[in-house]
């Protein structure tokens, strides 16, 4: 490519840069210690890292839904009913609260179901601790795929 | 384009870096040292790539716009990029393989800090010099069209 350029008219144009070029390109020597490491980095670049990354994601996500499972075993689920059931109880002025679960009527009934799907509404729920660990799990499983996420946009 | 983006890389990173460092916990924890050795290689590389056309040699003026630095100064700026966008990639799985340390395989703090980090800092600072570096001595970072 250099010698077409260098025989066209533009070597009069730019002759400084194209005998630079000419001088880098062609007397630089070793194009394998530039090839072999442009082509180990575009491969770690492109492949090992999003490998990596995709792997240890979905073996992070596999862990964490058998834990979820187990848990689901355990009957998490029950138990913060109890401790919600043991609240109720506990604060019968709270009955008229959106997280009440004895609450009937139909718009009571609809408000404890928006207030289900919406954790951060549910203010008076009492904190269970298998439902907790759980949870953080997830976390940090989110917090590393929003890390790589940002990672795969720049 | 190249310039605003890394720009803005530069002035995030620079800004985690100091929430680090101003944290309660600092740099002593495993996390915040891989997420600064992470934001140190991204400013690296992100510095140099906002500077972009700025250290192509002079003899290149009429091809390259703003070409103003010299063979030295090419050279410097196409291993720093390469090193560090290589060096942040190799943290972003480091901190990926020290999530699934401590969700999967339930390690502790402790063996993380002592057995795993190390392993760490090592490759992700040592595997892009070692690759890289060799170039460096036949000046491959200049004219080539594979790095600048």
């Amino acid at each position: 490519m250099i010698h077409r350029i260098v025989s066209d008219t533009k070597v009069e144009i730019y002759p400084t840069a194209l005998i630079y070029l000419a001088d880098e390109v062609m007397g630089g020597g070793g194009p394998i210690l530039v090839l072999v490491p442009a082509l180990v980095g575009l491969l770690s670049m492109l492949v090992v890292t999003p490998t990596a990354i995709v792997c240890t994601m979905l073996l992070m996500y596999k862990a964490v839904s058998k834990i979820e499972k187990k848990m689901l075993n355990y009957g998490a689920n029950l138990l913060q009913l109890k401790i919600l059931h043991r609240n109720n109880l506990d604060n019968p002025e709270s009955k008229s609260d959106t997280c009440s679960v004895n609450d009937q009527g139909i718009i009571n009934r609809i408000k404890i179901v928006c207030s289900w799907m919406i954790p951060g509404l549910c203010r008076d729920q009492p904190p269970s601790r298998a439902n907790r660990v759980q949870s953080h799990k997830r976390a940090v499983v989110y917090m590393a795929l929003g890390c790589d996420l940002v990672w795969a946009l720049v | 384009m190249l310039g605003v983006g890394g720009s803005v890389s530069v002035v995030s990173s620079t800004f985690l870096t100091w929430y680090i460092l101003r944290s309660h916990d600092g740099l002593s924890t495993t996390y915040h040292r891989l997420v600064f050795g992470l934001c140190v290689a991204d400013i690296m590389s992100s510095f140099f790539a906002t500077l972009s056309s700025a250290m192509v040699p002079k003899e290149m003026n009429c091809l390259v716009p703003n070409a103003q630095g010299s063979t030295a100064t090419c050279s410097a700026q196409g291993i720093i990029i390469v090193t560090g966008y290589t060096t942040a990639a190799a943290y972003n799985c480091c901190i990926c393989l020290y999530y699934l340390a401590i969700i999967k395989f339930n390690k502790k703090d402790g063996y993380i800090k002592n057995k795993l980090e190390l392993w760490f800092h090592g490759i992700s600072i040592s595997f892009p010099l070692i690759i890289y570096l060799p170039t460096l001595s036949i000046k491959g970072y200049n004219s080539t069209s594979a790095y600048i």
